[in-house]
């Protein structure tokens, strides 16, 4: 249907204006909302307030709020409208006018107050931060408190406390005391995993050096329980050295004030007389070396590793070994028992053990043989006497002067050599082989025990009993130079061996090669040094390892 | 005389905390800690008591703000030492960390830690610079006039309205109706402003209504230019240019209100976070300080 609405405007009578405006629609629907085909916008006016429709050919206006409409002054639910008649829907007054041509229904439009025109409640909107209920900072605080707590406090201490709760709280997601973790376990104990109660065993308590011993049980001491000064070290703690938490780095400290801490005054903190000297840094303050050497014990035949003793000129190592470090390292070379000229250097005797920290020992078969060949007869230079004890050369010379008797008594045709009848006893023959062959042997023996080939190297001392009897004198070289330090030779390889062992210079096997002390403060400096190598007691020293030797030590 | 608490006493608390920053630095840089330096040290025990002290006096502010008879110092004084000693508690905090940091209850103290002094560095910012902005965005109003003044345009609107008709009644009307600003917090920080409006879709010959942003009223103002452009009738037009000018104000004014909605909010809001995260570094720091003496 064709509405046609009137909106009146100022004035009176014939001269008021109006606006004329068209609407088409199955029915009229009247009220504030703004879906509403006649928008009525004061605020008593519901948002859908009526409805005019044509039913039957007649116009009904139709209340749908609860205001209700009034119709030609009366209030009503419904009403059939004819002209003339008129609507008061809040303060709205619309009359039906009579419908021009192509018009279903025609009405004009005033309103009679104004006092309710629709305009913005400042009170319907939100315009501050603390009118948000949601917002109050009590609320978060309280609750970010709890939380917070909780999880980083009380079940985590809940979980330390009660081992029935550990593996729920430690497997699961859910806050456990790892959230107390200060930092990555080292790698070696990483197998504890999150069980904290493994060190810490007591609460607010330090981790005590029984639980280390547990698994380090056989960790040496710095000092012997014996020693007078042990107990200097009562109540120091694993811990104090061995920081845990700090991931790989740092489990053990390197920091020579650990050490110079008490190594700086001995004297002051000893009862006796230190065996040590002060030492505080290794480039500013630390003593010489001092070596110790082995000594032959002829009292009980066998070797003592001697206490340190100060290195000067007239130190000489007693290995029993003749050696002339010098000649072989001669750079011409040195002549072959094929009698050709070879070079040999360090590496051809001296090499690297598995563990790369010292030489492996030297052996007569496998470092000298080649060379030094045993051999006695001139006549059969391949033949050699074996590198044992002197009764086995000698039982060696006279197998071999016997199978020569023979043979020489048997190319000569000695008939006596097959004379019948003369089996019982010793013949002639064989007493005069005998003979022969203990006068040749011994005269080849004291040839190689006293001039050739046992005596190159050899001390060898002769007995004063007929038949005479040598002695060769037992040969060992040092391997143990430093009672309390180590030095990996892997670790240097970059150097050649005579930066530090005057090798080429040696004449004799007594002399001691070790460098001195500058020649490593060459490159290690102290640990506080700006340029050089850094190096720290550890470095070389080991606190759990304080003397190699101390057992040999009177 | 007015001053700004930042200036308190000659800047005292500024220099005072300065000499703590450069004490705790060099004392760190003197230190060699055997190992590394960590919280477990003399210097880092002695770091973070200081520290776990300020923290406790820094939180007492909020006690001392609201204590208001209190004589123990101006209100003014202690912000100025607030302020300043917090700052320094960035420092201090840091340096006993040993800078350690891991996924642990040890380096969330100190990241809540971060976070209060960072948002508090922020309301410094805001309370030193947007009063200032405010007033001059309120241009001698309130935010209470401004409603008022938009009241009032939207009262003269309906009126002018009633001799119009449609379409330009229903979005006058409409625009009134689905006048938006402020609401939930995000709203009221970005400043953007949600109102709606209906217009008329001329597509067919039924008319459609659709209900579309009309951001300060522009979507209105475009509208009714719109019907302007299109009116042959005087009086019409001497309506709608009456309109048009008041829109134009109301849009200005709620450009206004928009902006102090905004910038009020962000002088507020720090303040939202800077009181939870601190009582969450309070529990932190005290699960912090067990737990250490917990697992020795």
């Amino acid at each position: 249907m064709y509405v046609l609405i009137r909106r009146l405007g100022a004035g009176s009578g014939p001269t008021r204006t109006f606006k004329d405006e068209e609407l088409a629609v199955d029915q009229l629907s009247i009220g504030r909302g703004t879906d509403q085909e006649l928008l009525l916008p004061g605020d008593r006016v519901a948002y859908q307030h009526a409805e005019i429709a044509l039913s039957a050919g007649q116009f009904r206006v139709r209340a749908l709020a609860s205001a209700g409409i009034t119709v030609n002054g009366r209030s009503c639910k419904m009403a059939v409208l004819n002209n003339g008649d008129q609507i008061l829907i809040g303060d709205y007054r619309l009359v039906v006018l009579p419908s021009p041509e192509g018009i279903d229904l025609a009405l004009s439009l005033e309103v009679l107050e104004q006092q309710d025109a629709p305009s913005v409640d400042a009170t319907q909107f939100t315009t501050r931060l603390d009118a948000l209920p949601r917002w109050r900072p009590r609320r978060w605080a309280w609750l970010f408190f709890i939380m917070l707590l909780s999880a980083g406090l009380l079940i985590p201490t809940v979980v330390a406390l009660k081992p029935d709760l550990q593996n729920m709280f430690r497997n699961t997601p859910l806050p456990d005391d790892s959230l107390w973790l200060s930092g990555p376990l080292h790698s070696m104990h990483s197998t504890i995993g999150k069980d904290c109660q493994a060190c810490h065993a007591k609460p607010f308590e330090p981790v005590q050096n029984e639980t280390c011993l547990e698994c380090h049980g056989d960790t040496a001491v710095h000092l012997p329980e014996a020693h007078a000064d042990a107990g200097m070290f009562d109540g120091e703690r694993c811990a104090s050295c061995h920081h845990e938490h700090n991931g790989e780095q740092r489990m053990v400290f390197d920091d020579q004030r650990f050490c110079a801490d008490c190594h700086g005054s001995l004297q002051q903190r000893m009862s006796g007389a230190p065996t040590v000297e002060r030492a505080t840094d290794f480039h500013a303050d630390h003593p010489d070396f001092r070596l110790s050497l082995l000594q032959w014990q002829a009292t009980s035949n066998s070797w003592l590793q001697s206490p340190r003793q100060a290195v000067d000129a007239s130190l000489q190592e007693s290995s029993h070994l003749k050696f002339d470090h010098a000649t072989h390292l001669d750079p011409q070379g040195i002549k072959n028992d094929t009698g050709d000229w070879q070079v040999l250097n360090c590496s051809n005797c001296h090499q690297m053990t598995l563990d790369g920290v010292n030489m492996a020992p030297i052996s007569m078969e496998q470092h000298c043989s080649a060379c030094h060949v045993l051999s006695f007869d001139l006549q059969d230079p391949q033949r050699v006497v074996p590198h044992g004890k002197p009764d086995q050369v000698l039982a060696s010379l006279r197998e071999y002067y016997a199978a020569r008797f023979v043979q020489n008594t048997a190319d000569a045709g000695d008939v006596r050599a097959s004379r019948p009848g003369e089996r019982n006893g010793l013949n002639e023959l064989q007493r005069e082989g005998l003979l022969w062959v203990e006068n040749k042997s011994r005269a080849v023996a004291e040839d190689l025990f006293e001039r050739r080939a046992c005596a190159t190297c050899h001390e060898v001392e002769r007995g004063s009993e007929e038949p005479s009897q040598w002695l060769v004198k037992p040969v060992r070289l040092n391997e143990q130079w430093f009672a309390s330090s180590e030095f990996p030779h892997s670790k240097h390889i970059q150097s050649e061996c005579v930066d530090c062992h005057a090798a080429e210079q040696s004449g004799q096997a007594d002399d001691v090669l070790m460098p001195d002390i500058a020649v490593c403060q060459d490159c290690h400096k102290g640990q506080q040094a700006d340029e050089g190598l850094r190096s720290s007691c550890i470095s070389c020293h080991s606190y759990h390892q304080f003397d190699l030797h101390s057992g040999a030590t009177p | 005389m007015h001053g700004s608490f930042l200036s308190h006493r000659g800047g005292f608390w500024f220099w005072f905390a300065l000499a703590l920053v450069l004490l705790s630095v060099l004392a760190y840089v003197w230190h060699e800690p055997l190992g590394v330096p960590n919280g477990g040290t003399w210097l880092g025990y002695t770091l973070g008591t200081v520290a776990a002290l300020l923290i406790v006096w820094l939180t007492l502010f909020g006690v001392r703000k609201r204590a208001y008879y209190s004589r123990l110092g101006s209100v003014k004084g202690w912000l100025s030492a607030h302020v300043y000693l917090g700052g320094s508690l960035l420092v201090l905090g840091t340096l006993h960390s040993g800078f350690q940091f891991g996924l642990n209850v040890h380096t969330l103290a100190w990241l809540l830690m971060v976070l209060v002094i960072v948002s508090g560095f922020y309301g410094v910012w805001v309370y030193w610079r947007y009063p200032e902005r405010i007033t001059r965005n309120r241009d001698g109003m309130t935010r209470e006039i401004i409603f008022r003044e938009i009241a009032d345009i939207d009262r003269k609107a309906s009126l002018i309205v009633e001799g119009l008709g449609s379409p330009a009644d229903r979005m006058v009307i409409s625009a009134i109706q689905l006048f938006s600003v402020g609401g939930g917090a995000w709203r009221q920080l970005t400043g953007r402003d949600r109102s709606r409006i209906i217009v008329a879709l001329d597509n067919s010959k039924k008319k459609r209504w659709k209900q579309v942003a009309n951001p300060t009223q522009q979507r209105l103002l475009d509208e009714l230019t719109g019907l302007l452009s299109r009116s042959a009738d005087a009086q019409e037009a001497a309506l709608l240019q009456e309109l048009i000018d008041l829109i134009s104000r109301k849009a200005r004014l709620m450009r206004q209100l928009l902006a102090d909605i905004r910038l009020q909010g962000l002088m507020e809001v720090w303040l939202y976070c800077h009181i939870p995260l601190t009582i969450a570094l309070l529990a932190t720091l005290i699960a912090h300080i067990v737990s250490v003496f917990f697992y020795w």
